[in-house]
């Protein structure tokens, strides 16, 4: 086993954009969702942070760090990637 | 292995059963399943009953001992298991009660499936539900169980053209379907425009393109064939019993618009019942979501990959057509009590074999399938049963 770290840049294969959410990310919506193939091959689940309109499949991403959830006000943070639009990503 | 059929069927009525406990559920349909079976306590060898998530729904689990205390089986001491698959528990309970009165362990059998889903907020409810999908890798970054499927749709769209008029076509169809069957959550019929007005929860998925929330319990009891007739003047026998799996995940899939845990499971099926799909006059199958349809009836070889849609558009899965799908109302119109699921379909598929469907009998229906699945498609059961 080797470790391996990825660019992250990725083409999304499909989406949707989610109105109705489990209670920990009801206060995101609306908010994207997309299955995204990596440069290198791999396929993920991640949220991408744009408008619902500008989402098309095809569309090239790169990944941005974010605060994926909270455990209530004083609760513990959790930080991970999200994706943004990048149609100039190599 | 020795030939198996259902002798006692049962099914409560679907719906927000504020008036009844999942314990309530289960009693109403067991005693209605042996009696129909007419069988005894004393004659019961094991139970196995199907239910996803008591301990968040309900917060109770040990749910094999509960539903044999409830039955009042207790003092027999019968063996009862639990089995869980998500949303194809119920299909996976009728498999194992079916493995153990083939393999000449165990003659009389009942298969059980429940659910108590009301109890909980929409909110927690969906929680609960996204528990079947991978945790860590899908529900973590903000994946609920309409959008996995809303992703599958979409790229179904875009591959073979299906349109959103005919996603809808399968919610209408199921609840005309649905209006006809006496247990059945929803007696409304329901129009193309019905459906893709009602409000988003993860485009292009709507509403009413969703199997809603739903209490309810199902039972059968199995026999082995040649002792069958004794219980029952029209035994159903049970063909073909087959499970496979895929990954936990949806994008791990090999195709995002198939899924392959339902074509394995259907080619396993076909081979051991030696039968084609033409074959199949009945089929009750996963439509937790219309787009769930559109895959099942493609994936289980009705129709070529990519024509679920068009199919479905001209009237070749309604009653009358070239195969009847769903004429319980599917999950989408009788209900989706996720654990119940699959014995209810085991249920809908022996009336019509026996021809007391009611209204929504399919004319000489001699052959019939279910077809099970568990979150996004990890898990398929696929059964095939015959008069």
């Amino acid at each position: 086993m080797e470790e391996y770290r990825f660019r992250g840049t990725g083409t999304v294969i499909t989406y949707t954009t989610i109105y109705s959410a489990t209670e920990d990310f009801e206060r995101l919506t609306p908010y994207n969702l997309a299955i995204i193939q990596l440069d290198e091959g791999p396929k993920l689940t991640g949220q991408v942070v744009c408008s619902p309109e500008s989402m098309k499949i095809g569309m090239r991403v790169r990944p941005v760090f974010r605060i994926l959830g909270k455990e209530g006000e004083r609760g513990i943070i959790y930080y991970g990637t999200k994706f943004a639009p990048a149609e100039d990503a190599p | 292995m020795r030939p198996v059929s259902i002798i006692g069927v049962g099914c409560t009525r679907f719906g927000e059963r504020w008036d009844s406990s999942l314990r309530d559920l289960v009693v109403e349909t067991g005693i209605a399943a042996i009696e129909d079976a007419g069988v005894t306590g004393e004659a019961i060898d094991a139970l196995y009953v199907g239910n996803m998530s008591g301990g968040r729904f309900v917060e109770q689990e040990h749910i094999g001992a509960l539903i044999a205390d409830y039955a009042g089986l207790s003092r027999l001491h019968i063996p009862s298991t639990r089995v869980e698959a998500a949303c194809a528990s119920g299909g996976l309970a009728l498999r194992e009660a079916f493995l153990a009165v083939a393999s000449g362990y165990a003659d009389i059998v009942i298969a059980a499936g429940v659910e108590k889903m009301t109890d909980v907020s929409s909110g927690v409810a969906a929680d609960a539900l996204a528990a079947a999908a991978d945790r860590e890798w899908e529900c973590f970054f903000g994946a609920t169980f309409p959008a996995l499927y809303a992703m599958i749709a979409r790229l179904h769209m875009r591959r073979y053209g299906t349109t959103r008029e005919q996603l809808a076509q399968v919610a209408v169809k199921n609840h005309h379907h649905g209006h006809m069957n006496p247990i059945a959550q929803y007696h409304t019929e329901i129009k193309v425009e019905d459906v893709i007005s009602s409000p988003l929860v993860a485009d292009p998925l709507r509403v009413l393109d969703c199997s809603p929330i739903t209490d309810g319990a199902a039972a059968v009891v199995l026999a082995p064939s040649d002792i069958a007739s004794r219980y029952c003047d029209t035994p159903i026998r049970i063909l073909a019993s087959a499970q496979a799996s895929d990954s936990l995940a949806l994008h791990d899939r090999r195709d995002i618009t198939t899924l392959d845990a339902t074509v394995y499971a259907a080619k396993k099926a076909f081979a051991q019942a030696r039968l084609t799909p033409q074959d199949i006059d009945v089929a009750e199958v996963h439509d937790c979501f219309t787009i769930g349809e559109i895959l099942a009836i493609e994936d289980l070889g009705f129709f070529p990959k990519g024509e679920g849609g068009k199919a479905t558009e001209e009237g070749r899965t309604s009653i009358g057509g070239d195969v009847a799908v769903n004429t319980s109302g599917g999950l989408k119109a009788c209900g989706h009590p996720v654990g119940a699921t699959g014995i209810k379909q085991a249920y809908e598929i022996v009336l019509q074999l026996r021809g007391e469907a009611g209204k929504r009998q399919v004319v000489d229906a001699e052959v019939g399938l279910t077809h099970n699945v568990g979150g996004s498609g990890g898990t398929a059961l696929v059964h095939i049963l015959s008069r």
